[in-house]
């Protein structure tokens, strides 16, 4: 079941700017359920090409994370699992894949929240992240890692726990890039951190997706930050896709503005407020 | 003073097993969270075979301790495929009865197996006792000593400088960061039970040396567990320094107060440290998400 | 208690007896409570004539002994999740209020016994003070380590004040009967496990054993919805080493005599193999469990003889081996109702009535 496509080609048209035939991860009609609960995800359908950055947004709950541990694989490791629907990726089914397989086919996740191995140090963490590479290649992403963050080449032999937030984020990330991957998973990776730290981050990113050909498929709150940094977005409420389109789309959307930018002609000053009006809840 | 010295050095003697077999109990217990009851068993288990490759199959120590190796390598193995992965994830008691049903199946076939009669292990290890500065050391004492040092440096050169070891210590620390990150974190699981087991094996054949061949073995085992937790469940070398400690107080204990009080005092180290420091020397506490 | 005719004429129900009122079961109920009566009246006469299964009267006698302890283990650990391994050091405490009060201080059987497990409800809540800072694993181990201090100290007494033999209990005496074969101490047990079961059953449908349950699967959450989890954690300690000395004192006298090889810790993973093989919080699960527990020993002594030392492989494995084969039995039993079964023979037990019940319909 597709979304309401307000500003995309209509329904059925195969030219589209967004998606098509090699797609590096697509996910289709996908259901995913924690133990006998009710459904975390009810079909979600989303698209990441290659080259191309698409952002999922939404707020707490709506089942971003839900969405991105469906991708790679790490759904049962918190008790969740998938109902129905198709996972690919690279054109392999990727639902019965363990998540090292994954990592291996060239997708490699910075997860919420960072989880840096606080007792190794941060080259023993970017070592870990080269667990999939057969080659000898560990030496020849490690100066990449190092070129692309120079901060950490200085602090290489520190151990990651006693780094500040955003240097434990270039450790993730430049941790997950070892990998080699084709596709980055960013799940929340401005939580915690000041806006100038997340802008610096966010512009590494985009160097490194640069430098490397990544497709990224970020989960983020922070909107603003995610729309300029994706080509193409997904609105997330209550475990379906409530709206896409591309970001230049999104962000002139006025529901959009409303509910997740908080800028333009609704934008109310602190103190008295008027009474809110009703947001429009498109699925639920 | 001297014969405290010798006491001290018995005790390090004992306590560097208590460390071999409280590390892989760590290990275990770190990388994946189970609390392994049935180490004391895998101990006896690991006397037993090196016994059987001796003294029944006449095999010259080494290889026969190799074999020892290479067959608890093999069932550490299958005792994570058969018992633990099926129950991975799963509450404290389960795991606990499920590796305590283990250790009681192991013991049980070990006395069907064996029998119930003390052996004698034969072995080459020279028992002579020299006599530095008026102090008696047995030279079986500095053998264990020596053997135990060894085995824990290799095994921490393994943990600090392989890519395996590496995995490992990510592992232990966070096992869902390891996962997304690549690591095959089955294939970590499968290599610490069966390091676990192989020291667990070796503690086994040092501590028949010092004492004997029996099923009371496992019994001696079971101090690994205070062991642990006075270092500390958390930390890996705690493991170590917790095993040194016990065989230390053990030892002091049986010369000074009483041999039958030698286990009770170290029980009532280890519930004083509950009390008072439940994480142990070396451990962290821990902050416990409701 | 007037019942429908209150609050307006609703249909409020305020006990049990109206709850049932919604499911009308007919007579069966009564008939199961005769039979099953009649039944329990009949089995020492039955046991001591045929032995079945090479079941003997003995064996019936402990296992009832079994099942009170695994009962009480229940209770602390299937309703309120406090995972403690001091069963063994409050069985020997039951002895030894036996032995310092009975067989030394000569006071009447019976308020010997109810004061042994009144020691056993202090000394439980004396146990039970860990468990409010301690938790899961730590917990364990605590109570670990008092398990063996205690038996230790049981050990320091007995040499004391009996010696090396161990400690002798005479034949007790109870409203003029003396209990001195296995078909009186049957009724007499019999009618404390009836006892002990009930009261399990009616605490569960407490406000206390309700609480219970709740400290078992949050107690964070439960403290914060008012229940005092600190008084709670100490009454399930205390009721649970009632029951547990209490039988201890009774096993003393049954056996007449006790010394430090009696209690161990095999005792107390046996217990918990109880509990976990008939279902973890299960009332009726934790007698499943004792049943099989102790009555698995002689069916297989029975086997053992019928097979003779001579048959190929298990005749000479079962005349010589037969507690070690026990063990393993048990072990694997354990393990499959771990891995397959978590819930227990009482899982399996209620699975097949529901089958028999829904018949021809059931799944």
């Amino acid at each position: 079941m597709s979304a309401p496509d307000l500003l995309t080609t209509a329904e059925g048209s195969s030219v589209d700017e967004h998606g098509g035939e090699a797609d590096l991860l697509s996910l289709r009609g996908v259901e995913v359920g924690y133990g006998a609960a009710s459904l975390a995800l009810r079909g979600v359908s989303l698209r990441v090409g290659p080259k191309q950055a698409v952002a999922v947004l939404g707020s707490n709950g709506a089942g971003k994370t839900t969405t991105i541990r469906a991708a790679s694989g790490l759904l049962s490791l918190h008790g969740g699992r998938l109902v129905a629907g198709d996972v690919r990726f690279d054109g392999v089914d990727a639902r019965r894949m363990r998540p090292h397989q994954l990592v291996a086919r060239g997708m490699a996740q910075v997860p919420e929240g960072r989880m840096v191995f606080k007792h190794l140090t941060v080259e023993e963490n970017l070592r870990v992240g080269a667990a999939t590479r057969k080659d000898s290649g560990t030496a020849g992403a490690l100066e990449q890692v190092y070129e692309l963050f120079p901060r950490l080449r200085e602090r290489k032999g520190q151990k990651a726990g006693w780094m500040s937030g955003g240097e434990q984020q270039m450790v993730a990330i430049g941790r997950a890039l070892m990998a080699g991957p084709r596709l980055l998973l960013l799940d929340e990776v401005s939580l915690g951190l000041a806006p100038l730290v997340v802008e610096d981050i966010f512009k590494q990113l985009a160097k490194a997706r640069a430098e490397f050909d990544l497709s990224v498929l970020l989960v983020e709150q922070n909107a603003l930050v995610a729309l300029d940094f994706a080509d193409y977005g997904y609105i997330m409420e209550n475990g379906r896709i409530a709206l896409e389109g591309t970001s230049e789309q999104l962000r002139h959307n006025p529901e959009v503005q409303a509910s997740y930018l908080g800028s333009g002609a609704t934008r109310e000053r602190f103190g008295v407020r008027r009474a809110a009006r009703p947001r429009r809840r498109w699925l639920s | 003073m001297t014969a405290f010295i010798q006491y001290l050095i018995t005790g390090i003697a004992v306590g560097s097993i208590y460390a071999i077999v409280a590390l892989g109990f760590s290990l275990v217990f770190k990388a994946t969270g189970v609390f392994n009851f049935a180490q004391g068993s895998l101990m006896m288990l690991g006397a037993f075979l090196a016994w059987t490759a001796t003294a029944r199959w006449g095999l010259a120590l080494v290889p026969a301790i190799v074999l020892t190796l290479v067959i608890s390598g093999a069932l550490g193995v299958a005792m994570h495929f058969v018992v633990i992965r099926p129950l991975m994830g799963n509450t404290l008691l389960t795991l606990v009865m499920a590796t305590i049903a283990l250790s009681l199946i192991i013991s049980a076939m070990a006395s069907i197996i064996w029998g119930s009669e003390q052996r004698l292990f034969p072995s080459p290890i020279p028992d002579h006792v020299l006599i530095v500065g008026g102090v008696r050391i047995s030279t079986l004492d500095l053998i264990v000593i020596g053997v135990s040092g060894v085995c824990m440096l290799i095994f921490g050169l393994f943990f600090r400088f392989t890519t395996l070891g590496l995995q490992m210590r990510a592992t232990a620390e966070n096992s869902e960061a390891a996962v997304l990150s690549g690591v095959n974190s089955q294939r970590v699981f499968v290599v610490t039970f069966a390091v676990a087991l192989m020291l667990a094996s070796i503690g086994g054949i040092l501590l028949a040396n010092i004492s004997l061949v029996s099923l009371s073995l496992g019994d001696i085992g079971l101090l690994a567990f205070p062991a642990v937790v006075v270092g500390g469940l958390t930390s890996i070398p705690g493991a170590v320094v917790g095993g040194i400690l016990i065989g230390v107080i053990e030892q002091l204990s049986a010369a000074y107060i009483s041999v039958e009080s030698q286990d009770v005092i170290v029980y009532v180290v280890l519930l004083i440290v509950l009390l008072v420091r439940p994480w142990g020397i070396l451990g962290e506490r821990e902050v416990v998400r409701v | 208690m007037s019942d429908k005719k209150r609050l307006g004429g609703s249909r409020l129900t305020t006990n049990y007896r109206q709850d049932l009122r919604v499911m009308p079961r007919g007579p069966w109920p009564w008939l199961c409570l005769i039979v099953g009566v009649a039944f329990l009246v009949y089995v020492p006469t039955w046991v001591e004539n045929s032995a079945p299964l090479g079941i003997g009267s003995a064996d019936v006698n402990f296992a009832l002994i079994t099942i009170m302890g695994a009962i009480a283990l229940n209770l602390l650990v299937g309703y309120t999740g406090l995972l403690s391994m001091g069963h063994a050091a409050f069985l020997a405490l039951g002895a030894f209020g036996a032995a310092l009060l009975g067989v030394k201080a000569g006071v009447p059987f019976w308020i010997t016994v109810i004061l042994s497990g009144c020691m056993g409800a202090l000394v439980g809540a004396l146990v039970g003070l860990p468990s409010l800072r301690l938790r899961g694993l730590y917990l364990l181990l605590s109570t670990l380590a008092l398990n063996f201090i205690a038996l230790f100290l049981f050990l320091k007494y007995q040499l004391h004040a009996f010696g090396p033999a161990g400690i002798n209990y005479p034949y007790p005496s109870f409203l003029g009967i003396t209990f001195n074969n296995d078909t009186k101490w049957y009724f007499l047990l019999i009618v404390c496990v009836i006892g002990t079961m009930l009261l399990s059953r009616n605490l569960l449908r407490s406000r206390d054993g309700r609480a219970f349950v709740a400290v078992r699967d949050s107690d964070v959450a439960a403290g914060v919805t008012g229940v005092n989890v600190a008084a709670i954690k100490l009454k399930a300690f205390a009721l649970s080493s009632f029951i547990v000395a209490f039988a201890g004192a009774l096993y003393a006298y049954y056996v007449s005599t006790v010394n430090q090889d009696s209690f161990s810790l095999d005792q107390v993973i046996g217990y918990y193999a109880c509990v976990i093989v008939g279902g973890l919080g299960s009332l009726s699960g934790a007698v499943y469990g004792a049943l099989l527990y102790s009555l698995l020993p002689p069916i297989l002594t029975q086997l053992s003889n019928d097979v003779g030392p001579n048959a190929p492989v298990i005749g000479p494995l079962l005349a010589q081996h037969a507690s070690d084969l026990n063990l393993v039995i048990f072990g694997v039993v354990v393990l499959l109702i771990l891995m397959v079964r978590p819930a227990g023979l009482a899982s399996i037990a209620s699975s097949i009535g529901q089958s028999f019940r829904r018949w021809p319909f059931s799944s």
